[in-house]
């Protein structure tokens, strides 16, 4: 595949080793699912795909995470919502954010189509309220699907634009924001053929309104992690940088045992980010064979 | 679009449950229960003015109770009577959205039953006498290979 000249110059300086950036992302991402805890264990699911004669690999860094085959999607476990089709990387923010049983209220602000909500759902063992909004109506309907199909009952789905979102202290929310989905190259090659840094500017003004609202509506104590899909610093970095200079946010150092992250870019375009930004983290594709993506823990 | 059920509307899917599949009311007795549109019977957390849908429809009353395919699939494993077990050529028609004619009379009474295969809950169905009627939501029926 040949990636556009100026994607290999924005990108290849921000890590050790861009050959291996640049041909992971010329390689399809493996498939993979998550045990829906709500109606299985891992350990079932598991002796279950043997019976089929389906590979299965597990993952250092959570029990419910397996990667998998494109058969998964064909199977009875899929059909009982007893596991949930969704990429490695996607699985991220509610175990950064530590969603368990004692989390009282959890708001998942880009819900549809509803992967991090129902994994949330599990994580609090049905338990507290889990609110799942989303703004675009036409998504309502497959994360409506979802929810059933997964067994969740604590949740409340909204319609809403976050930024006109009423005022809930939250435990948890979680702003997997809207982005310009570099990461998911892997999974269309036809998006990075049609590269260009034009959505960029678009998104990060969506996205610095989202993680101020979303900080807005925690609890004392509470937790905001902050997500994207992207490279670009403009809507990763800058985002938590412009977060810290508008509200008294502290950054969380990510941890998740098993898992590799790499440190955020400290500057772009010549400007420094808040030294708090440097307890960010990136995911890139060649590092965890998955997705490229972005995340910051932030403690209100 | 939702609102607190009558008392009566949420006694009688109680004791539809309790009578029909032996399941406990305290199962559901301390979730929040709300009427929906066409009849639905709702659980789910405390309502928000916000909300569009909420929790989980149990069942849907029009004159009759009947109970939805995920929360016989939530509650299977306290399911206690009115199950029919398939086989796995039955299960995989099962899961496609196929009726089904079964060989032997099962020990279930007519009416609604919990289908499963190999201990798994499939879903809702509707028995008469050995007609089993595929009571899967359009949308959650499957072309499974592998069971």
């Amino acid at each position: 595949m040949d990636l556009p000249a100026r994607f290999r110059d924005r990108y290849g300086p921000l890590v050790d080793d861009p050959g291996a950036l640049f041909s992971s992302l010329a390689t399809p991402v493996p498939k993979a699912f998550r045990v829906n805890t709500l109606k299985a264990t891992p350990a079932e699911v598991a002796d279950r795909f043997q019976g089929y004669g389906l590979a299965l690999r597990p993952v250092e860094w959570s029990p419910e995470a397996f990667v998998s085959v494109p058969e998964a999607g064909r199977t009875l476990d899929h059909f009982l919502g007893a596991i949930y089709l969704q990429e490695l990387v996607s699985m991220l923010p509610p175990l950064v954010a530590g969603v368990s049983p004692r989390t009282r209220t959890v708001i998942d602000a880009c819900a549809a189509p509803g992967s991090k909500t129902t994994q949330c759902a599990a994580l609090m063992a049905n338990q507290g309220l889990l609110v799942a909004n989303d703004v675009d109506y036409r998504r309502i309907r497959a994360l409506k699907f979802n929810l059933e199909k997964t067994g969740a009952i604590n949740t409340i789905i909204t319609n809403k634009d976050v930024r006109h979102f009423p005022g809930l202290p939250a435990d948890v929310v979680l702003v997997d924001a809207p982005c310009s989905a570099e990461g998911t190259f892997r999974k269309s090659p036809e998006a990075l053929a049609t590269w260009s840094t034009q959505g960029i500017a678009r998104h990060a003004n969506l996205q610095r309104q989202l993680i101020l609202k979303g900080f807005d509506l925690l609890a004392p104590g509470g937790t905001l992690v902050y997500s994207t899909c992207t490279f670009a610093p403009e809507e990763n970095e800058a985002v938590i940088d412009y977060l810290l200079r508008n509200r008294p946010a502290a950054l969380e150092s990510i941890r998740l045992p098993g898992f590799r992250f790499s440190p955020p870019v400290r500057e772009w375009n010549g400007r420094a980010f808040d030294p708090q930004v440097r307890r960010a983290a990136r995911v890139w594709p060649h590092e965890n064979d998955t997705g490229g993506f972005f995340l910051a823990k932030i403690r209100a | 679009m939702t609102r607190a059920p009558t008392d009566g509307l949420k006694q009688a899917v109680l004791a539809y449950l309790e009578e029909r599949f032996g399941l406990d009311p305290r199962l559901l007795t301390n979730l929040h229960w709300y009427a929906g549109a066409k009849g639905r019977v709702i659980v789910g957390p405390p309502a928000l003015r916000e909300a569009v849908t909420i929790g989980m429809a149990v069942a849907r009353v029009q004159g009759s109770v009947k109970p939805t395919t995920q929360a016989l699939q939530l509650l299977a494993a306290s399911v206690k009577k009115n199950v029919v077990d398939l086989d796995r050529d039955q299960a995989a028609a099962f899961v496609r959205g196929r009726d089904l004619s079964l060989d032997a009379t099962p020990l279930a009474t007519d009416g609604y039953v919990l289908v499963r295969y190999a201990g798994l809950p499939l879903g809702c169905a509707h028995l008469r006498g050995a007609q089993l009627r595929n009571m899967l939501p359009k949308a959650r029926r499957l072309e499974v290979d592998f069971l």
